[in-house]
């Protein structure tokens, strides 16, 4: 193969166009030629240039407010979450990221290391399965191809979510006998003293109150903990297909997909990361096939828990999903503003 | 030497204001912005064609970079060219996410929209931008319309095939000649011209 050639193919990996047997031929020229690398490396700026052919136009300057406005928001986020679930997230994603990178794709598709990163992203790499590895990042998504992808990343957010839940739920129960103890103690004490003394009752009643608070949150955790064993059971259902949902930039930390079971009414987003609702709103899901948009459950979501929202309805022949903002009530015709969107494969 | 020169240090300091933001230093992205938000904008504008949707890729973009600055690599390439790339891909992608929802197909405009250039622009960005367009101009028709399609419309290989009638292997071979030629014109037409710049 001649000089010419090489830099053909290296022309099509900027292009995104060669098939996995022309990308092993130049990854194997490129290794042992720099001047390829070099030339490769020139492609790239060449391509990236082309994009100041396009005619410019001025942004509205109210867009560096929104820009720095969804910055602010970001935060440092990743440094903010608690150790016990970034270890946990490691342990789980480390696992799925192993099986991502063991799992067979189909011919002509070449995932390497960006199944990983599509895992820890939490959506697939590529628009079409092709790699992008001449690029520093991988940020585009969407190619129901990478359903097997998507799975993993879903079984590893359900296997965050479920030790999370043990470890919260251990906390509140230890929370809950140490409230009902100091009540029990604060009452005792009162009793004791048979001193009608305001403060040792407004103490008794401030620790009873914790300790029904405790009560409740072990409720909801242990009801959402159900709806994680629900979604569990339709991740590992015959025939199931799960599909990732990409987030919009109001939702920056979100990572969302569908699971669902073709031909029967299990079908599930299952969400993490989704912020509060404005005041007023609610989510509400959708879903899009043939027919058209239909609107479906609203919910809420309390932050920093995972949730599960069945959509009710056999999702078979569904084109696509979508979260979307609503005023509370929901809405029944027009879709508000999108918080996350996903193609299915109907 | 002097254009040499004055390239690896707009990428040097490039590079080092990606490390500033990779610290999360909110005047560094301003500064990125300011340099880079007309051109993003401008090139989702032509794939979206749309001054909302445009805005939005802006908006993610920069929301990426604040996020993922510290995986940057300078060895793979320009700050410029990874901005371009996100823009461009998140465009496309949002096109084609848009097209699901309404259940039809983009129609691709082959032409260039007609738009004055309305910036006030890095004589950096300008002398970059004069030596494209002269190159894109000396491409024969069928390559730049191909390289166009897929470029500026997101339309896959295949899909630009068909949209041409022409067969696949053909289309990649315009598509990636086309990308060649500009990098044997764009690369001495921009030495001339850098050199020429104050």
């Amino acid at each position: 193969m001649s000089h010419d050639d090489h830099r053909r193919l290296a022309a099509g990996r900027i292009l995104e166009d060669l098939d996995a047997a022309e990308s092993a031929v130049l990854d194997d020229h490129l290794a042992a030629c720099e001047d390829c690398r070099t030339e490769l490396g020139a492609l790239g700026e060449t391509a990236a240039l082309l994009a100041l052919a396009a005619p410019q136009r001025r942004p509205p300057a109210s867009l560096l407010e929104r820009v720095t406005a969804s910055i602010s928001e970001l935060g440092d986020l990743p440094a903010a979450r608690p150790a016990t679930t970034d270890a946990l997230a490691t342990t789980a994603l480390a696992f799925a990221s192993d099986a991502a990178l063991a799992w067979s794709p189909p011919p002509g598709l070449t995932p390497r290391a960006g199944g990983a990163r599509a895992v820890r992203d939490g959506r697939p790499a590529a628009a079409d399965g092709r790699p992008r590895d001449h690029w520093p990042l991988r940020t585009t998504w969407t190619g129901q191809r990478w359903t097997s992808v998507a799975g993993l990343a879903l079984a590893a957010v359900l296997v965050v979510a479920v030790a999370g839940f043990g470890l919260n739920t251990v906390a509140l129960q230890g929370r809950l006998a140490a409230a009902e103890a100091a009540a029990e103690t604060a009452l005792a004490d009162a009793d004791a003293a048979r001193a009608v003394s305001a403060t040792a009752r407004a103490e008794a009643g401030r620790a009873r109150a914790e300790a029904d608070a405790a009560q409740d949150r072990t409720e909801a955790l242990t009801a959402e903990m159900e709806a994680m064993s629900s979604a569990v059971g339709v991740a590992m259902a015959p025939g199931h297909r799960t599909a990732a949902l990409t987030a919009e930039p109001a939702a920056p930390s979100l990572a969302a997909w569908t699971v669902y079971v073709p031909g029967t009414t299990q079908a599930l987003l299952v969400a993490r990361g989704l912020p509060p609702a404005p005041a007023g709103h609610v989510y509400q899901l959708w879903y899009a096939d043939a027919a058209g948009v239909h609107a479906m459950a609203t919910f809420t979501c309390t932050a920093g828990t995972t949730c599960v929202v069945p959509f009710g309805v056999d999702l078979g022949g569904a084109a696509a999903a979508m979260v979307t903002v609503e005023p509370e009530g929901g809405s029944a015709g027009q879709p508000g503003p999108q918080i996350a969107f996903g193609e299915l494969e109907g | 030497m002097i254009d040499v020169l004055a390239a690896e240090q707009k990428r040097a300091e490039e590079a080092a204001l990606l490390g500033r933001i990779a610290a999360h230093d909110e005047r560094a992205i301003e500064a990125l912005y300011r340099l880079y938000s007309g051109p993003l904008y401008s090139l989702a504008y032509q794939v979206t064609r749309s001054d909302r949707f445009a805005q939005d890729v802006v908006q993610e973009v920069f929301v990426a970079v604040w996020r993922d600055a510290g995986r940057f690599d300078p060895a793979r390439g320009s700050v410029g060219a990874w901005l371009f790339s996100l823009a461009r891909h998140k465009a496309i992608d949002l096109v084609r996410r848009e097209a699901t929802v309404r259940r039809h197909t983009a129609n691709v405009d082959l032409e260039w929209e007609v738009a004055p250039d309305d910036v006030d622009e890095d004589a950096w960005l300008r002398v970059r931008r004069d030596a494209v367009r002269a190159a894109i101009a000396t491409l024969p028709e069928a390559q730049r319309t191909a390289l166009e399609l897929a470029f500026f419309a997101g339309l896959t290989h295949v899909e630009v095939a068909e949209k041409l009638g022409i067969p696949l292997g053909t289309a990649k071979t315009r598509i990636r000649t086309a990308l060649l030629k500009l990098r044997e014109v764009i690369g001495p037409a921009l030495s001339e011209a850098e050199a020429a710049t104050p």
